[in-house]
């Protein structure tokens, strides 16, 4: 084993500049001091950039990985990190600046040659081959001879996993394993390689917290084996607990690094502090939430005069969401003792009933696979129930699928964002009118106009703060968050009565989640939608619903009206306690 | 159907039985390429065009230099450069596999049509039998003796090439990478291994035995070249490659049994039995889709079979 190396070598000075531009804040002069040929750095990136068709990804980065440290990369959705690491990983090749490993400038072009020059990644989902074992996994790649050596592998990854703390069953395949198993597994692979530098895409975004857990620690002993550790993250308490150093990114580029006597360990108001400076880091100024977006009139306005004189028609004056009385305004959703068969892994539907109004939110709570996607499906019409009624406006829509029900005013948005949601393979301005396709004015006797398509596109996507080179970019290539904003701006077009929200925020950033919720609540309050939310996010449900269903096996266990003591009861009524 | 059973004596079966391995070889030999082939992860639609050229190459190189070794060896080197073409096209380009596949089959059949008017259209010369190798002993067994002990030494060949490519799949770090290639190629190239280089060594051997498969169709069980004349052998080795998944012992088991199908049109008409020829010929293509019904069905194929890899695709 390569023990040449100085395992703890002394923390590199001379970034002073960084941090003095990191504390402002600022892209630009934060990199000064990182660059200039660190001496203890193990892995740095000098001045890289890299381009997607039409959208810098990484912008002018210089940052220093240091052997002995744990460095968070900390970012939002779409900020460029998983990017900057597939750099140095020789899975994309940088269009500009240096990689220098041990101060060497090196070309990273495969994956091969970063683990020559002792750069182990693990990535967000394990790249082991499932059918395979955890032994076989460990085997590839490692030729000695012809003859597969499984018995030294066996002993390597035993060896491997008890430096790590961990328990891993060499013979066990890999596909039934946890995630957290999975990256374990890579972990001890990349002890085997006897790689100096361990990155790590999102680790912690599949894991529980015990398992999260886990792992801070296995990256720790790694760090005190004189490893240099790269994580990439969007979760600021795993920076402020598991780094020595976080350098944050957005929109591409570097924005600030903070180093380890500014994190805040000393005491719980320089956690805040650090915290605070992080936040602003990520996200720079925060956006107030009443600047939100006009956007259901800036883009669907125009479209059907028809419906919005329908929903101020609708509009409910009063606030008296509790109590639906007879005779007042029709519920603008309705369902009346619906029923759905259960199937293999679906849990159906049970004699659900509940009623909407305009501009009223109605949160649906439940653990995961309480009959949450059969009650979104219902409503959007993917699903017919075997008994009962749903009605919009008064009008029983039960008979009628997802096109006539958007005709009706129904709109759903679709939890599974990148499988029902979008085309990957089609632009971003053949998604947004995906429900809409042939119909004028973007459309005229069959043929498509690209200039109408544009600006409808443009008119949508406006309010939505998503910058996109050109509309016509393919829409799988853009981050979980911009998929997300298109979605939102493609059920708006339709000028919606009734909406229904399959864990809306869920995989989204912290900004962006926000952002999110601020519509739906204006969707509600000003254009008088009635919203169905239906998420596995608790707090979710509870802010934006003013009452909440529980959702228990297919059946309601029972409703919450908001305010102090709803989260309580609601999770308690998750669960079957109460 | 008069006196069957009576009929079906000792030199009936014995036919039966030899025929099914003559005819079971050439797909032996193409199913075990193609298995190779598919585990990583490049499904070879073409397999049936390289048989064709490894037959026409065979039979030529056979007659010009008198040997059959001769021969095998230029129609396995037909076979390899066939391969490396589909290579190049396939996982050098990243071609769509089915599209070159077909493209390649429809060449070949073309190719060895012309060639073999050309050169043979006037003379159809034939090829001398190649001489059986009677194993001492047992081949005096009756029946089993005489039809699978007194064969060429090339099925004696073919059969040991099915050990080695078990050995290989399953003892070797080849074998190994060769299956990653197959199911998840992002994580074989993560370990460092390359996938392109993987999937082209899947890709040659794939052609090589079909090559020596085609070889053995015009050489030994034919001695003769007609256009055409691998009628379908290379689709029904692609379906014997699936349903083995990677197990060269039902590689073996599965040629044996549709060569028997394919050898039955001969012993049926030594019995006298008199059923109408096409129906015979038709009978192999029944006996796939019964096996596919039977054995078919809950067969997981290679996870990235007929993927192209890209390094760093975004969907």
């Amino acid at each position: 084993m390569a023990t040449t190396r100085d395992p703890l070598l002394s923390r590199g000075s001379g970034t002073a500049g960084a941090r003095a531009g990191a504390a402002a804040g600022y892209p630009g002069g934060a990199q000064a001091g990182a660059q200039t040929g660190d001496p203890s750095a193990a892995l740095e990136f000098c001045r890289v950039g890299k381009v997607f068709p039409g959208v810098a990804a990484v912008d002018d980065v210089s940052l220093g990985l240091r052997y002995g440290e744990i460095h968070c990369l900390l970012g939002e959705n779409g900020a460029g990190k998983t990017s900057l690491l597939n750099i140095a990983a020789g899975i994309y090749r940088p269009d500009a600046g240096r990689v220098m490993v041990d101060g060497r400038d090196v070309a990273i072009l495969s994956p091969r040659r970063a683990r020559d020059l002792g750069v182990a990644t693990v990535r967000q989902h394990p790249a082991l081959v499932r059918s395979l074992t955890v032994v076989e996994n460990m085997m590839l790649g490692q030729r000695r001879g012809v003859r597969s050596e499984r018995r030294r592998a066996a002993a390597a990854l035993r060896a491997a996993a008890a430096r790590l703390g961990v328990e891993l069953d060499p013979g066990a395949r890999v596909e039934s394993l946890s995630i957290a198993r999975r990256q374990q597994v890579e972990i001890a692979r990349a002890l085997w390689w006897d790689s100096r530098i361990v990155l790590l895409d999102e680790p912690t975004s599949s894991l529980a917290p015990s398992e999260a857990e886990e792992l801070g620690r296995v990256l720790r002993s790694l760090c005190d084996e004189g490893r240099a550790v790269l994580f990439v993250t969007h979760r600021l308490e795993e920076a402020l607990d598991w780094a020595d150093r976080v350098s944050v990114m957005r929109r591409g580029r570097l924005v600030a690094t903070v180093e380890a006597d500014d994190l805040g360990r000393a005491s719980s108001d320089a956690r805040e502090a650090a915290r605070a400076r992080l936040l602003r880091a990520m996200f720079g100024e925060p956006r107030p939430v009443t600047s939100l977006p006009d956007a259901a009139t800036d883009s669907g306005g125009q479209a059907e005069p028809s419906g919005s004189a329908d929903q101020s028609g609708q509009a409910d004056p009063g606030g008296s969401a509790d109590e639906p009385a007879r005779g007042a305004p029709i519920a603008a959703l309705e369902l009346r003792d619906v029923w759905v068969a259960s199937g293999v892994g679906e849990t159906g539907l049970h004699g659900v009933s509940f009623l909407v109004k305009s501009g009223e939110i109605l949160g649906v709570a439940g653990v995961e696979g309480a009959g949450q996607r059969e009650l979104a499906g219902v409503i959007g019409g993917q699903i017919r129930p075997s008994r009962g009624d749903v009605r919009v406006a008064g009008r029983s829509v039960v008979s009628e699928g997802v096109s006539a029900r958007q005709v009706s005013g129904v709109s759903h948005l679709s939890g599974d964002r990148l499988g029902e949601g979008i085309v990957a393979t089609l632009g971003v301005a053949y998604n947004l009118l995906l429900k809409r396709i042939g119909s004028p004015p973007d459309w005229r006797n069959g043929f498509v106009r690209r200039r109408e398509i544009e600006r409808t596109c443009a008119g949508a996507l406006g309010a939505f703060d998503v910058s996109l080179p050109s509309p016509w970019v393919a829409a799988g290539t853009l981050s979980g968050g911009t998929i997300q904003k298109l979605l939102l701006a493609r059920e708006l077009l339709g000028s919606p009565r009734v909406m229904v929200f399959e864990n809306p925020t869920a995989g989204l950033d912290h900004q962006t989640a926000l952002f999110v919720r601020g519509l739906i609540a204006r969707m509600a309050a000003r254009d008088g939608v009635a919203a169905v939310v239906i998420s596995t996010d608790l707090d979710e449900v509870i802010e934006l619903g003013s009452r909440v269903l529980v959702l228990v096996g297919g059946t309601v266990a029972g409703e919450v009206s908001g305010g102090d003591g709803a989260r309580e009861a609601v999770s308690s009524m998750m669960v079957g306690a109460a | 159907m008069n006196g069957g059973g009576a009929s079906l004596s000792v030199p009936v079966l014995t036919a039966l039985v030899a025929g099914a391995v003559i005819a079971g070889i050439p797909l032996l030999l193409a199913a075990l390429g193609e298995m190779v082939s598919e585990r990583a992860g490049v499904l070879n639609i073409g397999l049936e065009g390289m048989m064709l050229t490894g037959a026409f190459t065979g039979f030529a190189a056979t007659l010009h230099w008198g040997s059959p070794w001769a021969g095998f060896a230029a129609a396995a080197a037909a076979g390899l450069a066939f391969g490396a073409v589909m290579a190049l096209l396939c996982v050098g380009l990243n071609l769509d596999q089915v599209v070159v596949g077909i493209a390649l089959l429809v060449l070949a059949q073309g190719a060895t049509s012309v060639l073999h008017r050309a050169e043979y259209g006037a003379s159809y010369p034939r090829l001398d039998a190649v001489p059986g190798l009677e194993i001492p002993l047992i081949a005096k067994v009756p029946v089993i003796g005489a039809a699978l002990f007194s064969q060429p030494l090339v099925v004696y060949l073919a059969i040991a090439l099915a050990a080695a490519v078990g050995w290989l799949l399953r003892a070797t770090s080849l074998g190994l990478e060769l299956k990653a290639a197959g199911e998840e190629p992002e994580a074989l190239d993560a370990a460092g291994v390359s996938v392109v280089a993987t999937r082209v060594f899947g890709v040659l051997v794939a052609g090589t035995c079909a090559g020596l498969g085609g070889g053995f169709l015009s050489i030994v069980a034919a001695g003769v070249f007609v256009p055409f004349m691998t009628n379908g052998t290379g689709f029904i080795a692609i379906v014997i490659a699936m349903l083995s998944r990677g197990r060269p012992l039902w590689v073996v088991i599965l040629a044996l049994g549709f060569g028997i199908a394919l050898s039955l049109a001969t012993a049926l008409q030594l019995v006298g039995v008199s059923v109408p020829i096409d129906l015979l010929n038709a009978l192999p293509f029944v006996a796939v889709l019964v096996a596919l019904f039977l054995f078919g069905r809950g067969k997981a194929l290679p996870g990235a079979l007929g993927r192209p890899f890209v390094r760093g695709a975004r969907t």
